[in-house]
């Protein structure tokens, strides 16, 4: 290939620009670096970081995948914050030629040999066969009728990640205060959920979905540290610095689920759910296109999630009818 | 003189104990930035500017880099990557006025004049390229990076490189 043309076209520095430049470089001290608290120790539990990704984008999913999407990333945990995200902002990652792939070394699933979904007659047997005790709402919205019970077996997924790929993230973000947490690369993060129940609802082509079940266990490698993996996720989702920094110290990892909110579809805030903190996520549309709304919460050791084309007030009164 | 030697010692935590020798990085990575930034932008001043502000992002952030995960030249073209979007995402629209200006200049040597005019002939072709084989273009002969470093940089294949930066040459070529 003849490119000479294209490497005649260097040129060195300008040795007065040089000389000023590397005179301005002497007087900059290095910008304040955030470091946060001393790393963890041995098994970890942190629902948040397996979620950050997926929830954000769950939005941008037919309806009936949402709910389950998001769900299968919420559980064991006791407390829900919202974050906005700017989906803008992944959508130039996405059109900058990013490869996502290179943030994972490796990735396995054990579905424990059982089919996907499995479909039951009653809640009972779904219960039974998740383990738990299956709440039905006692409220619906007028012309909702049960259409469906849907189990999810449990899922073990593990998957490694790459610093290499994760910095190259930052940096095509620009997210040069972001440290990585020393001894993530090629460490083995393992996700265990466990079964979900979904009941679906529907009136014409409207659905209702409400998704219950534990907790997932999430394993990270000793000595991660989980402020400093949380600081760099909240940077990623578009949270400024100061805020970023000031979330990653005081918020419990091990108990709080961070929701990456898109900032222009839908509003979010705190509701109490029968005496327990949930986060309600609304969408600003209702069609048959739209996700809808998504109110989730935990309660006795379980999370749940009811998720459709409904405003804030329907999905709190079938919330907190649930028994 | 390391650069770093006029820095206090509680503001160097986090560099490794073989740390760079700051000095002759800068000398090294000087030319490969301010090339990649010719070569991207098409305009010597502008290149100038954003060099400067490329290397004043780095250095301040100099403390978090870490040579185990990438190497310092590809860390430091990853800034001088987001320099450049951030500033054609504003200017974009006036690129092709600013390198006919620079061509224009008074008084520079007749090579210079020579180069600089090639230079915004280079851009104005390369402005008919899509953006991606024109970051390509200036991270290959500008930053005279590998088609490795530039996978890594830009999250493509080390093949897909090869294959859209042999693309690209073909078309610039053919219009040269």
């Amino acid at each position: 290939m003849d490119d000479q043309f294209l490497r005649d076209l260097k040129k060195q520095p300008d040795a007065e620009f040089a000389a000023r430049l590397r005179a301005t470089l002497r007087t900059l001290p290095p910008s304040a670096v955030a470091r946060i608290a001393p790393p963890a120790r041995v098994r970890k539990w942190l629902a948040a970081a397996a979620s950050i990704a997926v929830v954000g984008f769950a939005f941008t999913l037919p309806p009936v995948q949402v709910a389950a999407q998001a769900f299968l990333n919420l559980f064991r945990v006791t407390q829900f914050t919202g974050i906005e995200v700017d989906v803008e902002r992944f959508r130039a990652l996405e059109s900058s030629g990013f490869d996502p792939s290179s943030l994972i070394g490796s990735f396995e699933l054990d579905l424990n040999g059982i089919a996907e979904h499995v479909s039951y007659a009653t809640t009972a047997d779904a219960g039974a066969a998740a383990g738990i005790d299956v709440l039905t709402p006692a409220w619906l919205p007028p012309g909702f009728t049960s259409a469906e019970i849907v189990g999810t077996p449990e899922v073990t997924a593990t998957v490694a990640l790459k610093t290499a790929g994760l910095q190259a993230l930052l940096d095509t973000l620009g997210l040069a205060d972001v440290e990585l947490p020393v001894g993530l690369d090629g460490q083995p993060v393992t996700v265990h959920v466990s079964p979900v129940v979904t009941q679906r609802f529907t009136s014409g082509e409207l659905a209702i979905h409400v998704i219950q079940g534990r907790s997932p266990e999430v394993t990270f490698p000793a000595g991660v540290d989980l402020s400093q993996l949380a600081y760099a996720a909240l940077r990623v989702l578009g949270m400024p610095r100061d805020e970023a920094y000031r979330m990653s110290v005081t918020i419990d990892w091990r108990s709080t689920l961070i929701v990456p909110v898109p900032s222009q579809a839908v509003g979010y805030r705190p509701v109490n759910v029968s005496g327990n903190e949930g986060l309600l996520i609304e969408s600003r549309v209702r069609d048959q296109d739209s996700p809808g709304s998504v109110l989730m919460w935990s309660a006795g050791g379980q999370s749940f999630a009811v998720a459709g084309p409904l405003n804030g007030a329907e999905l709190l009164e079938i919330a907190q009818t649930l028994q | 003189m390391a650069i770093e030697g006029e820095l206090p010692k509680p503001l160097l935590f986090g560099i490794a104990a073989a740390e760079p020798d700051w000095d002759a990085v800068f000398t090294e990575q000087l030319p490969r930035v301010y090339n990649f930034l010719r070569y991207r932008l098409g305009n010597e001043a502008l290149a100038e500017d954003l060099t400067s502000r490329t290397f004043e992002k780095a250095w301040s952030a100099r403390a978090r880099y870490r040579r185990d995960v990438a190497g310092f030249s590809t860390w430091l073209l990853s800034i001088a990557r987001n320099v450049a979007t951030d500033h054609l995402r504003a200017q974009r629209a006036h690129l092709p006025l600013d390198a006919a200006e620079e061509v224009a200049a008074p008084g520079t040597p007749h090579d210079e004049v020579s180069r600089e005019s090639d230079l915004a002939r280079l851009a104005a072709l390369l402005e008919k390229l899509p953006l991606r084989e024109q970051e390509l273009v200036a991270l290959k002969y500008g930053a005279e990076a590998t088609n490795r470093a530039i996978a890594e940089l830009t999250g493509l294949s080390e093949s897909n490189v090869g294959t859209i930066l042999h693309r690209a040459v073909q078309a610039l070529r053919r219009d040269w």
